[in-house]
């Protein structure tokens, strides 16, 4: 099972449910949804898609088969806008 | 304690900036 981990160099700012991640090193702003931002918040440790989903489990009412896909997916846009990377 | 509404996680912006 793929691990990711966060990319140092980024400040969070928690605002109105939204998320607003800066990366002063590479000059970009990223905006996360609520869910979204509790799972940044999670990748400040070593996570795999199936740890996330255990966790989100455990904070929010689920009741849908698919959230394991919504976490790859989401997963692999923080890998495409260079967020996250790969944790050995 | 109350559980909170899930929505699937996204990414709604991501921009450079004498």
């Amino acid at each position: 099972m793929t691990s990711y981990i966060r990319k140092e160099g980024y400040d969070t700012v928690e605002l109105n449910d939204e998320w607003i991640i800066l990366n002063s090193q590479e000059y970009t702003v990223t905006t996360l949804n609520e869910v979204g931002g509790y799972c940044w918040k999670l990748l400040h440790e070593k996570q795999t898609a199936k740890t996330i989903v255990q966790e989100l489990k455990g904070e929010y009412d689920i009741d849908k088969e698919s959230v394991q896909a919504d976490i790859e997916t989401f997963l692999s846009n923080l890998m495409q806008y260079g967020l996250i990377q790969y944790a050995h | 304690m109350q559980k909170g509404i899930y929505c699937a996680p996204e990414v709604l912006d991501h921009r450079p900036v004498g």
